[in-house]
């Protein structure tokens, strides 16, 4: 009971405040300060101009964006092709030895055919 | 239908029409030279800055999208303008000299008396007000004077709406306080 009128006491105070601040006087505007500020309305010409070079602008840089997007992505993909045909490139080399058949492709990883044929036919 | 009326005066504004630019003055003008008033102490700083408010208004008036109510986009120009200035906050020194008894106060036609002790009351509260740190103190004045949400002051502050709150539950807290003999 106590615990709720100091809940409540707090709760006026509170409030009593903000409606304090809410009705405070306004302060008073400068008479001449509306025809100031009309004066910075700028001339519609100039801003009408001004937008269509902002414009383009914009779309002279977008353009150069997806150009610039479409060069690296050929370049990519193109530098991806050379890479995979060269790849199927392969020596064979033969074993003066055991007459094995070695593939070696191009970065020298050995690849051996376990199914040989000697030349001796063994 | 409302929507479409707003959508036309953004569109005129970004135009250039002389007419939407001021209405877009008449509406906010006195509320944007308030709160630079309050946050500058000085009337005639108060009035260049406003002055260029809305002259960065107009030219940012492209990024201007609708999204926020026109009232928050000017106030947190004018915010910037008065951070720009490199001005600090100043406390009330003349400001309650600038207060004037407006046709809205429904206490003019109160007895002698009463007027005096509203007045002040009004003395003590702003003098309670001017102890806040500045946070704090801005806080207050957006939201009691300028009648701005919470939601609206954290676009123009650009801090979370949390913050917002919290601040204003401290600084009503310590003018709580600091009014003890008020009530």
């Amino acid at each position: 009971m106590k615990d709720n009128k100091e809940k409540n006491d707090k709760d006026i105070t509170l409030k009593s405040i903000a409606a304090g601040l809410r009705s405070l006087p306004e302060l008073e505007v400068p008479g001449k300060l509306k025809q100031k500020l009309f004066a910075t309305i700028p001339n519609r010409l100039t801003v009408i101009t001004k937008n269509r070079r902002l414009r383009g602008l914009s779309v002279i840089w977008r353009i150069g964006t997806a150009a610039a997007a479409i060069i690296i992505l050929a370049s990519i993909l193109l530098s991806n092709l050379g890479r995979s045909t060269s790849s199927n490139k392969f020596t064979v080399e033969m074993n003066e030895v055991s007459k094995h058949y070695v593939l070696a492709d191009q970065n020298n990883r050995f690849i051996i055919d376990s199914n040989y044929v000697d030349c001796n036919g063994q | 239908m409302r929507h479409r009326v707003k959508v036309n005066n953004i569109k005129a504004l970004r135009k250039g029409d002389p007419e939407a630019c001021k209405a877009v003055i008449c509406r906010h003008y006195k509320s944007i030279y308030r709160f630079l008033a309050y946050l500058t102490q000085d009337a005639s700083l108060a009035e260049d800055l406003t002055q260029d408010t809305f002259v960065s208004a107009w030219a940012k008036i492209d990024s201007f999208k609708g999204r926020a109510l026109m009232r928050t986009w000017l106030h947190k120009i004018a915010y910037h303008k008065f951070i720009d200035s490199g001005h600090r906050l100043k406390r009330f020194n003349t400001l309650i000299d600038g207060l004037k008894q407006n046709s809205r106060d429904v206490h003019n036609n109160l007895n002698p008396l009463y007027q005096l002790t509203l007045q002040e009351h009004t003395k003590l509260l702003y003098e309670a007000v001017q102890k806040l740190d500045a946070a704090e103190y801005i806080v207050i004045v957006l939201h009691y004077i300028q009648e701005i949400s919470f939601r609206n002051i954290a676009k123009i502050l650009d801090k979370p709406s949390g913050t917002i709150k919290w601040r204003m539950n401290k600084a009503l807290k310590k003018l709580r306080k600091l009014l003890k003999d008020w009530e």
